[in-house]
C-alpha cells in the first residue's frame, strides 16, 4: 500500500485507510482530533485529569467504531457528538463543581492544583503583555466557565471549533432555532460578565 | 458621565470585541503520552490484503495489451469472413437442407397436435358432463362460492400476518 501525504487527505480518506487496518491512519485521526475533542470535554468538565480519562474514552469509542461511521456525516460532526454524550454522561453522574482556574475543586495539595489546573495559551511578547493576557483568558475562560451547560457548549463549539448552526444542532441533538438562541443569550451574558469591553 | 455602549447588548463592536477574545481562547493540549495511551486500546484491524489482480488488469499492467487487442479483433475479423464466403460459396445447399429438416419436423408435430386436441377436447367434454349430471348443480354452486370467498380471506389473512408489530427507533450513538 503507498504511503500518503497525511495532510492532504479527507477524513473519511483517512477513516477508509484506518477500516483497511492502517496504524498511522488510526494516529492521524487522533492527531487531527486531540485537543479540539479534549478543550471540549475540559471546558464542560473543568478538571484536567477527568478530561484526559474522558478523551481517552471518546476515541476508543471512536476509533472502535469506525465501522457504524457513516461518510456521509461530517467526521468531525460524529467525533464530537460522542465526546459531548460522554461529558454529558460523567456530568450526569457527578454534581458540576465551579470552575477553577487554579486547578479542579477536589485538588487539594500543589501538585494536585498543578496537575488539574488549565494551561492558557502564551502569546504574549512582553511580560507585561503576557500578564495581560493571561488575565484576559484568564477572565474569559471563567466567564465562559459560568455560563449554563447547553450554553457554553454552543459558544465553544460555535466560536472555537468554528462550527456552523446546523453541525451544532446535530451534535447537541437539539432544534437550529434553540441553537441560536442560546448563543445570542450566551453571548448576552458574557459581555454582562466581562463589563466594558475594551480593546 | 456613563458609558451606554456597555448596557446595550447588541452593540456591534462590542459583539467584534467578543467574537476577538472568544477566538483567543483556542485549543488546549492533553497531557504527554496521550496519543500512546489511546492506541493501547485501541483494537487495529488486521490490514486487508490487496486482491490478487484480474487477467485483465495483469494485461494491461503489463503493457502487452494491445498486442493482445489487435490479435483477438484480427482474428475475429477473420474468422466472420470465412464464415460468410463459405455460406455464400453453399447458400444453396443450405437452404435445401434447411427446407428439407423443416418438411421433416414441422408437418408431422403438427399433426400430431390437432390429433390431440380432438381426442381430449371430445374426453373432457364427456367427463364433465358425467360430473355434473349425478351430483347435481347444487354442489358446483357451493364449490364455486367457497373458492371465490377463499380469494379475500387469503388476503386479509396474509396482510394481518405480515403486518409490522411495533416501530424501530432510531439509534443514537452514545
Amino acid at each position: 500500500m503507498t504511503r500518503p501525504n497525511w495532510a492532504v487527505l479527507t477524513d473519511q480518506e483517512a477513516v477508509q485507510r484506518a477500516r483497511g487496518g492502517e496504524e498511522a491512519a488510526y494516529r492521524e485521526l487522533l492527531r487531527r482530533y486531540q485537543r479540539p475533542v479534549f478543550s471540549l470535554i475540559y471546558r464542560m468538565v473543568r478538571d484536567r485529569a477527568m478530561a484526559e480519562d474522558l478523551a481517552q474514552e471518546t476515541f476508543v469509542k471512536v476509533l472502535n467504531a469506525l465501522d457504524t461511521y457513516r461518510p456521509e456525516f461530517k467526521f468531525s460532526s460524529w467525533i464530537f457528538k460522542i465526546a459531548n454524550n460522554t461529558a454529558i454522561d460523567h456530568l450526569r453522574r457527578r454534581q458540576p463543581d465551579t470552575l477553577s482556574l487554579d486547578g479542579a475543586p477536589t485538588a487539594t495539595t500543589p501538585r494536585q492544583i498543578e496537575e488539574t489546573s488549565i494551561q492558557l495559551p502564551d502569546q504574549a511578547e512582553t511580560p507585561l503583555q503576557e500578564v495581560e493576557a493571561r488575565e484576559l483568558g484568564s477572565a474569559i475562560e471563567q466567564a465562559v466557565g459560568k455560563l449554563r451547560p447547553e450554553y457554553r457548549n454552543c459558544i465553544i463549539l460555535r466560536h472555537i471549533e468554528g462550527l456552523s448552526y446546523e453541525d451544532i444542532a446535530q451534535i447537541l441533538d437539539l432544534p437550529l432555532g434553540t441553537v441560536k438562541t442560546y448563543i445570542h443569550r450566551a453571548r448576552a451574558e458574557l459581555k454582562e460578565m466581562l463589563g466594558p469591553l475594551r480593546e | 458621565m456613563t458609558d451606554i455602549r456597555n448596557n446595550h447588548p447588541l452593540d456591534p463592536m462590542e459583539d467584534q470585541v467578543l467574537d476577538r477574545y472568544l477566538a483567543s481562547m483556542g485549543h488546549l493540549t492533553p497531557g504527554p503520552g496521550f496519543e500512546d495511551r489511546v492506541m493501547a486500546r485501541v483494537r487495529i484491524r488486521a490490514p486487508v490484503p490487496a486482491p490478487a489482480p484480474s487477467f485483465a488488469a495483469r494485461v494491461v499492467r503489463s503493457r502487452r495489451w494491445p498486442v493482445l487487442a489487435y490479435s483477438l479483433s484480427g482474428a475475429a475479423a477473420a474468422s466472420s469472413t470465412a464464415l460468410t464466403a463459405w455460406v455464400i460459396a453453399n447458400f444453396e445447399s443450405l437452404m435445401a437442407r434447411a427446407s428439407a429438416g423443416v418438411v421433416a419436423t414441422a408437418v408431422p408435430a403438427w399433426q400430431a397436435l390437432l390429433a390431440w386436441i380432438t381426442t381430449t377436447a371430445v374426453s373432457a367434454g364427456s367427463a364433465l358432463i358425467a360430473g355434473t349430471v349425478p351430483a347435481g348443480l347444487t354442489r358446483w354452486i357451493g364449490t364455486l362460492a367457497l373458492l371465490t370467498l377463499a380469494v379475500p380471506v387469503s388476503v386479509i389473512g396474509f396482510l394481518l400476518a405480515v403486518r409490522p408489530t411495533h416501530r424501530m427507533r432510531s439509534h443514537v450513538a452514545r
